[in-house]
């Protein structure tokens, strides 16, 4: 095309506004100068819509007169910076073509020459590396092309003009430090690089259309706020703390809460329009330590990783100590494990802590020592609102067994008396040593002998711990025994407990199980079923 | 204006802070010129060179902030309102960047529009 008529202006026109309608929120993030507002691309969009609307009024066949519409709307609709950046280039390419029926693409191209020109004209000091720059450069190449190519078709110009624009708008940050700080090119000259990219899509037959009218209205819709925060709950709410309490007072407010409590810091992730009445009504638990607040329509992340369990009908609660218990212990669906045992015995405060962070309807404790039933029987006291039965094993052969009749399909009553039945089932010994030079119930034990134990009695004991464990299983055995655990701990070595193997086969008509417990003071603990 | 750090005190004077206003305005686009503060006295507009650019800008400093007057001339043809709206976003964003000062008001005085050509 060598001639361009009013038609091909509007339709040329129409589709660079297109382009720029989808295009501008990609602009407005782009926008730094002259201040970062996160307009440019609005406001231009804006501008050149004003413009169109006037062109559409605007009956007539004629180039000079459609692009005068161009001008006035704009100018009478110019919003920011850049519309009225962009509004003076159009009256600058008005003022060239005013008189033109048609105009040749030579013409065209002097024409946005001179609105550049024009541009330059409504200001005093002219900042460059601006929409100014790239219409400058641009517009003097695409005039010089034309020179130098007087033949060449509008697609070939426009090709060129886009090319030189995108080459311009690339120096950009060169010549505006701002922008390269921010590492961005110039949203203004972005906006007129679109523009062009949507001439030149039409001038090849691909003329741009608007984003559906669908998607326009869903990025519209506001979707509130993602609000993330951690809390450094005050020395009250960290006892205190009341899941479902700040759950409900937030309920009116928000959605998709999630709040979990750790130690001494609540973290809580919403979705809210309000904001600043979460934050507001979350600090009196205590401080922030992390605040996240973002807008839900531009992109946003979360930051605070939740490990929330939903409620469970059941949780498990064991004492024990030794690597290998616990794994023995987890093996058999035990949860929760409190550190403790004959040496270490735990408070009722570390029960409570670790139930408030558990989420379940019923909670059994096994404390697994006759000096931690009390403890753990306190626990009941202090947290009357959770349903919590102690079993209340004496050993960690008795936990076992009651860990192992534990049925999460069965109704509590009857899990709480199979445990029970379980653990008397259960004759527990243990073979640890002498610490001093000692008598017991009458028995005389030197400092470093070993002893066999079964509940506070002492069954064998002597300077050789394969003959006193050999003793303690012939005690604790008889002819209705079925299964042996036996535990072994730290102190002993694969040769000892092979020895202690043979011996269980031979003596013994029953299963045996044995477990590398892992724990200090007990050489052997042993449960006979 | 006055600033108290560790080190000692930071005082800016509002000559500075006009004639750093009045660079600022003159990078702002649709203005073509700023007029002198003395046009009321002597009613005479009279166009502002550049080096004179301050004298186009009153800076008043008062409790609540600085209170800036600014006198300008628009270029014929551009949306009026926008420039003006322009330049006092463009002065608020600037100064409190560069100087970390509180407005109480940024006014922006149209004295004339000027036809370019």
């Amino acid at each position: 095309m060598k001639t361009i008529t009013a038609l091909a202006v509007k339709e040329m026109l129409e589709s660079g506004a297109n382009n720029l309608s989808n295009k501008h929120e990609e602009i407005n993030t782009l926008n730094v100068f002259p201040v970062p507002d996160g307009d440019t691309g609005t406001n231009m969009w804006m501008t050149y819509s004003s413009g169109m609307e006037e062109v559409n009024r605007s009956l007539n066949n004629h180039v000079g007169l459609t692009v005068k519409a161009l001008s006035k709307g704009m100018l009478m609709g110019a919003r920011g910076n850049s519309g009225v950046i962009l509004s003076q280039i159009i009256k600058g390419i008005y003022k060239t073509l005013k008189d033109q029926e048609t105009c040749t693409v030579s013409e065209f191209a002097a024409a946005v020459a001179n609105g550049s020109k024009v541009a330059y004209k409504a200001v005093m000091k002219p900042v460059e590396g601006t929409i100014l720059t790239v219409i400058r450069e641009s517009g003097e190449a695409g005039e010089k092309y034309m020179e130098a190519h007087p033949e060449a078709e509008l697609n070939e110009y426009l090709e060129y003009l886009l090319e030189e624009a995108n080459a311009s708008l690339k120096r950009t940050p060169d010549l505006l430090p701002v922008l390269a700080e921010v590492g961005v090119v110039d949203s203004g000259g972005a906006g007129l690089v679109a523009i062009f990219e949507g001439f030149y899509k039409w001038s090849i037959g691909q003329a741009v259309k608007p984003a559906s009218e669908e998607e326009q209205k869903e990025e519209k819709e506001f979707e509130g706020y993602c609000v993330e925060l951690t809390i450094d709950l005050n020395t009250f709410y960290q006892k205190e703390f009341d899941q479902e309490k700040l759950l409900r007072s937030l309920a009116k407010n928000c959605d998709k809460v999630k709040v979990v409590k750790k130690d001494d810091k609540a973290q809580l992730h919403l979705h809210t329009f309000k904001p600043g009445d979460i934050i507001n009504l979350c600090q009196r638990f205590g401080e922030f330590s992390f605040i996240k607040v973002e807008n839900m329509n531009i992109t946003h992340d979360h930051h605070l990783v939740f490990e929330e369990k939903p409620r469970e009908k059941y949780a498990i609660i064991t004492v024990c100590t030794g690597s290998g218990i616990e794994q023995a212990f987890k093996g058999v669906g035990v949860e929760y494990i409190v550190s403790g045992g004959q040496t270490m015995n735990p408070a009722t405060e570390d029960f409570v802590s670790l139930i408030r962070e558990i989420n379940a309807e019923n909670i059994f404790i096994l404390p697994n020592n006759s000096n931690i039933i009390m403890a753990a029987n306190q626990t009941r006291e202090v947290l009357k609102k959770q349903n919590i039965i102690v079993i209340e094993t004496k050993t960690i052969p008795q936990g076992l067994a009651a860990a192992v009749a534990f049925n999460p399909d069965e109704e509590v009553e009857a899990n709480r008396k199979n445990m029970i039945e379980a653990m008397n089932n259960v004759r527990s010994g243990s073979v640890t040593f002498a610490v001093k030079d000692t008598s017991v119930n009458g028995v005389a034990l030197n400092k470093n002998d070993f002893m066999g134990l079964s509940g506070k009695e002492i069954i064998s004991h002597g300077t050789d711990l394969m003959q006193v464990t050999k003793q303690l299983l012939d005690g604790l055995c008889d002819e209705d025994s079925e299964f042996i655990t036996l535990i072994y701990g730290k102190d002993v070595n694969g040769e000892q407990v092979e020895e202690i193997k043979e011996y269980m086969e031979e003596q013994f008509d029953c299963d045996y199980q044995l477990v590398d417990g892992q724990q200090d003071l007990y050489s052997f603990i042993i449960g006979v079923e | 204006m006055k600033n108290n750090t560790e080190l000692g005190r930071i005082n800016v004077s509002v000559d500075a802070v006009a004639s750093l206003t009045g660079s600022i305005v003159s990078e702002c686009y649709g203005v073509v010129g700023m007029a002198s503060k003395r046009l009321f006295k002597d009613n005479l507009a009279i166009l502002l060179k550049k080096e004179n650019y301050a004298k186009g800008v009153v800076v008043k400093d008062t409790k609540n902030g600085l209170i800036l007057d600014i006198y300008v001339i628009v270029c014929y043809g551009t949306k009026v309102s926008q420039v003006v709206r322009g330049v006092q976003k463009k002065v608020k964003y600037e100064l409190e960047k560069t100087l970390e000062v509180d407005f109480a008001a940024i006014n922006v005085y149209v004295q004339g529009i000027k036809v370019v050509d």
